[in-house]
């Protein structure tokens, strides 16, 4: 129909032929792919803090909370906004961004910003030492300005 | 790594031979050579410094280098972390000689096949007001809640507990149909864990590789048919991920 689907942009379906961030990464290779017991993997330092931060538990309170605050900022012609933007302002911050623009990749998103905020500040300037530590020259394209 | 010893990080096995040309054209991957023994080859690199934004960078660089493979060849992905001691020999040796019979076999099972991922998010408004119209317990408690100015945690937390239990029902009846939808253009699917709230669906597919386009125009069908209620997204092509553990994926 109207979709074009290698396109990207047209019809309803949103096509995504590369992974680009680091959210999508997280639910498509953590813990999947072929593992060979004889060699230990590594410990990784910042794994875990990625898989904690990319699991969102469906049914629990916190989730309920998310659904009671979604149908609490639904706009309807019978209340009145006066007061309710009061109770939904603070509560909502987080999300409020999310109402037009697809709550649900915002949450992911949201959290791994957080992530960043907490493990890696000052992130944005790489160090002369990343080169000679072997960082492949390629690599480090995406963290320049 | 800064320690003495030396590892070389792992993205994944391909047959040996292959022109990965792909692997060679984009850009923004680090960098990265195949050791070859036999019929086998290993997709290896430099392992990354053992620190949380290396650690990420990684993450990033394993998943695109091994996409970029699978657009030319069959790759068995690795689980991310893997890494061999010792150098490429090392890897011949002790990686892909002495795993040789299980590569093989693998390769030969997803030798056609590729996988494309389905996620199904409900557009938040829609849905909730759909529920709102079709379940008055809801719709009352949601009016309650909001006139009464000072909202309670436990009103709150009831008031989405309901909604929680609406949405499932949703998306179970959606998941399934989109499921059947997709099965005649596919080999095989699974239910991956979801990822928010109001996710719907999300569906690894194992495709083959010469009906890409007929399960993108399918996927692509799907999505204009629900856009009212639901966005879809479609990733890939990329590695078997989601199906290397199974003897036989198939439809049931």
């Amino acid at each position: 129909m109207a979709v074009q689907p290698s396109g990207g942009g047209a019809g309803a379906l949103q096509r995504q032929q590369e992974t680009s961030s680091l959210a999508d990464v997280v639910g498509t290779i953590l813990d999947k792919g072929i593992v060979i017991d004889v060699f230990a993997r590594v410990s990784l330092v910042g794994i875990e803090l990625l898989r904690v931060d990319a699991r969102i538990v469906v049914a629990s309170i916190e989730s309920y909370l998310t659904f009671a605050e979604a149908a609490n900022r639904l706009e309807i012609g019978t209340n009145e906004p006066g007061q309710l933007t009061d109770v939904v302002g603070d509560v909502s911050e987080a999300g409020s961004k999310g109402v037009s623009e697809g709550k649900t990749k915002g949450a992911i998103e949201a959290g791994v910003d957080k992530l960043s905020d907490y493990i890696a500040p000052g992130d944005e300037e790489p160090e002369d030492q990343e080169q000679e530590a072997g960082r492949p020259a390629r690599g480090r394209q995406e963290s320049r300005r | 790594m800064n320690d003495n010893e030396q590892y070389i990080w792992v993205y994944g096995v391909v047959p040996a031979g292959a022109a990965l040309d792909e692997l060679e054209r984009r850009d923004q991957l680090p960098e990265v050579r195949v050791v070859e023994m036999g019929d086998l080859g290993a997709i290896v690199g430099t392992a990354p410094r053992n620190d949380a934004k290396a650690t990420r960078d990684q993450a990033l660089a394993h998943a695109r280098v091994l996409e970029a493979a699978t657009a030319d060849a069959p790759v068995i992905p690795f689980r991310f972390g893997t890494m061999v001691p010792g150098g490429d020999e090392q890897v011949g040796s002790d990686l892909l000689d002495a795993h040789h019979d299980e590569f093989a076999q693998v390769l030969e099972r997803f030798r056609d096949c590729v996988q494309l991922t389905v996620k199904a998010n409900y557009d938040e408004e829609p849905l909730l007001r759909e529920i709102l119209e079709e379940e008055p317990e809801i719709a009352e408690l949601q009016r309650q809640s909001r006139q009464s100015g000072e909202v309670t945690r436990d009103v709150k937390v009831r008031l989405g507990e309901l909604i929680s239990a609406a949405v499932q029902q949703r998306r179970e009846l959606d998941a399934t149909d989109i499921l059947e939808r997709l099965k005649p253009v596919s080999r095989a699917a699974v239910d991956d864990q979801l990822e928010s709230e109001f996710m719907a669906l999300n569906a690894p597919f194992l495709v083959e590789r010469d009906r890409i386009q007929e399960f993108e125009d399918a996927v692509a069908q799907v999505a204009d048919e629900r856009q009212e209620r639901m966005h879809l997204t479609l990733l890939g092509p990329m590695p078997v991920y989601n199906f290397i553990d199974l003897e036989e994926p198939a439809w049931a």
